[in-house]
């Protein structure tokens, strides 16, 4: 019952942040849009800076998911980092919105912008 | 184990209310899409936030999340590894194919347009717009089977009123605001589907002893249930799987649309993040398929419903609180609005782009608009015909989607081998299916995709090396020129404003 508990605050705390942070990328791209900002086409660096280890990346995600999924029969223990783990994928996308904004972003990012 | 006695307007309310909350933020977003062009494609200015939490949400499909129970259920570990790894591997695969083509073509919208444009051949464009169509209309079929799954299992629903409810709140909401509406509702279904799910599962973990004896009645029943790489389990749905999921992403233009809508520059990190984060929502509710084998469920008692059905027989059959089995079915109906919505969005870019645009290029943009919005309603018209009329959708699904495998290889050589033409193309999807298919259905499902697979890539390669041409993937950035020019072009589609960002 103490996972269910924990499991309840650290994804009341989640669903808070995601939706403040969801409303504020929307009011943000809102105004961009109604101010008649146009297409972002990129330019040739923006495509030719990505990809260069999505191999690695890639790679390292399915092992992951195959590491965790092996886990589940060793024994019960293993099964309590499964629901946190969905709710990590709610931080995954909190964190995504951070990067997007301009208040938060890392200075790479700005710049990136 | 006794049923929850729950009244079917419990249900009716949770499709409804969802619906209405969807509604709300489709209304918000209206007064963002005055034409065509932003309806389809949003500017393309998708920030990373929305891309990851829609690619989740629309790859989450209603009938994925009860198959991860189901095939846990079915083949222990093993199932689950099978059925839950290639999945996420599928969004990721994307991100190869996503950078090589929006390089080539920023200013795309449809993968149909793609291949209209790098072949010049109506032939290979109409193969590859009908199986666009029958594949978004096959999407939203089987999502409307999920959500009819858990309402009948949980409260009993009559399934016709099931699907007639869904997809009217669903065609609704999506007929305002297109593309973003799609996006930022299926964002919200993400939280709606991940933190609920984690609460569910642990209450059910706890209610039933711990994952410590469920974890040793699994391994009692059948000590196979533990081991993670059976072979059985890869002949008998693994590889066909891992296969077939391929082409429901790389040939799918719920995925492409993404890719021409969002920021040029999160291309990589979009698709990359939502496949890594996708693995946690069904490796969970996988869980409630080892508490099925733990309880002893029979298939009997999970009735016509079959394996899909332990999921939500579980969650209704522990005597959990109201609010929990109330969580749980918001789980599917997330699922199934999400995929359903982004299916209906990708239908209108393809009606837009590649059927309006080709059959009357002048239609004033007033006439594109109102024709590319009503053809949401238009497809959830057909999707309950079709779901309504009593055919076994889900083998006619599954047969769509064996159907789409043919497209993988020669779609991949069109975009990344400039020396694939288009009788290539269109032979090798017609030959792998004319080959690939009645092995299917008189083989096996495995044996049918390796045949289909290989007559592909052979057609493919063979005849287009038969050939000297090399096609000149400039080519395909004249449509940017245009663009930039302002014209509203051969799919322009009123795109007004479209200077490229200079901040």
């Amino acid at each position: 019952m103490t996972a269910f508990a924990i499991a309840v605050v650290v994804g009341a705390i989640v669903a808070v942040a995601y939706a403040a942070l969801a409303i504020r990328s929307f009011l943000r791209v809102r105004s961009q849009i109604l101010a008649g900002v146009g297409d972002d086409l990129g330019e040739e660096a923006t495509y030719a800076e990505q990809g260069g280890s999505f191999t690695w990346k890639a790679g390292g995600g399915v092992l992951a998911a195959v590491g965790i999924i092996s886990a589940l029969s060793i024994g019960g223990g293993w099964w309590y980092l499964v629901p946190f783990l969905a709710i990590g994928s709610s931080v995954a996308v909190v964190l995504a919105f951070l990067l997007d904004d301009p208040a938060t972003a890392p200075a790479a990012a700005r710049r990136a912008r | 184990m006794q049923a929850s006695d729950l009244s079917p307007a419990l249900g009716i309310a949770l499709m409804v209310g969802l619906g209405a909350f969807m509604l709300t933020i489709a209304l918000a977003v209206r007064a963002m899409v005055r034409n065509t062009h932003a309806f389809v494609i949003a500017g393309r200015r998708i920030p990373l936030g929305f891309g990851v939490g829609s690619v989740i949400a629309v790859w989450t499909w209603s009938m994925a999340v009860m198959m991860s129970s189901a095939q846990a259920y079915n083949f222990g570990v093993s199932g689950l590894l099978w059925f839950i790894v290639p999945n996420g591997l599928a969004v990721m695969l994307m991100v190869p194919f996503a950078l090589r083509l929006r390089r080539q073509m920023p200013a795309g919208y449809t993968i149909v347009e793609f291949i209209r444009e790098r072949f010049r051949s109506r032939t290979a464009s109409s193969v590859m717009l009908a199986a666009m169509l029958f594949g978004l209309l096959a999407e939203i079929c089987i999502n409307l089977f999920g959500v009819t799954l858990v309402m009948g299992v949980v409260f009993g629903l009559d399934a016709t009123a099931v699907l007639l409810i869904s997809l009217a709140i669903v065609t609704v909401y999506s007929y305002f605001g297109g593309l973003w509406t799609s996006a930022i509702t299926a964002t919200f279904n993400t939280l709606l589907i991940t933190v609920p799910a984690a609460i569910v599962v642990l209450y059910v973990l706890h209610e039933v002893g711990g994952p410590s004896l469920v974890f040793e009645r699994v391994r009692d029943a059948d000590i196979a249930n533990v081991h993670p790489f059976r072979w059985e389990t890869a002949s008998a749905f693994g590889l066909s799987l891992a296969l077939g999921l391929l082409a429901s992403t790389m040939a799918d233009q719920t995925f492409w649309q993404k890719v021409w809508a969002m920021k040029p520059r999160n291309l990589e990190k979009t698709f990359l993040w939502a496949g890594l984060w996708f693995y946690p929502i069904p490796i969970v509710l996988g869980l409630l398929g080892f508490v099925g084998i733990a309880l002893g469920v029979t298939p009997e008692q999970l009735g016509g419903f079959g394996a899909g059905g332990v999921g939500p027989y579980v969650v209704s059959h522990l005597g959990l609180p109201v609010v929990l089995i109330a969580l749980y079915v918001l789980i599917i109906c997330n699922a199934c609005y999400s995929s359903i919505d982004g299916a209906f969005s990708a239908l209108s870019s393809v009606v837009a782009v590649d059927i309006v645009k080709r059959v009357a290029p002048r239609v004033p943009e007033k006439r594109l608009f109102a024709i590319t919005k009503a053809s949401i309603v238009v497809a959830g018209a057909i999707g309950a015909v079709v779901a309504s009329s009593g055919i076994d959708y889900v083998n006619l699904v599954e047969i769509i989607f064996f159907l789409k495998a043919a497209l993988v290889v020669p779609l991949a050589l069109a975009i990344f081998w400039p020396r694939m033409t288009a009788p290539a193309f269109i032979t090798a999807v017609v030959a792998a299916i004319a080959v690939g298919f009645p092995i299917r259905q008189n083989v096996s499902e495995l044996d049918g995709l390796i045949a289909l697979m290989a007559v592909s890539v052979i057609a493919s390669v063979g005849i287009s090396l038969l050939g000297r041409s090399r096609f000149d993937y400039s080519r395909l950035r004249e449509s940017r020129t245009r663009l930039e020019a302002g014209e509203a072009l051969s799919s322009g589609l009123g795109a007004e404003r479209v200077a490229p960002e200079t901040t």
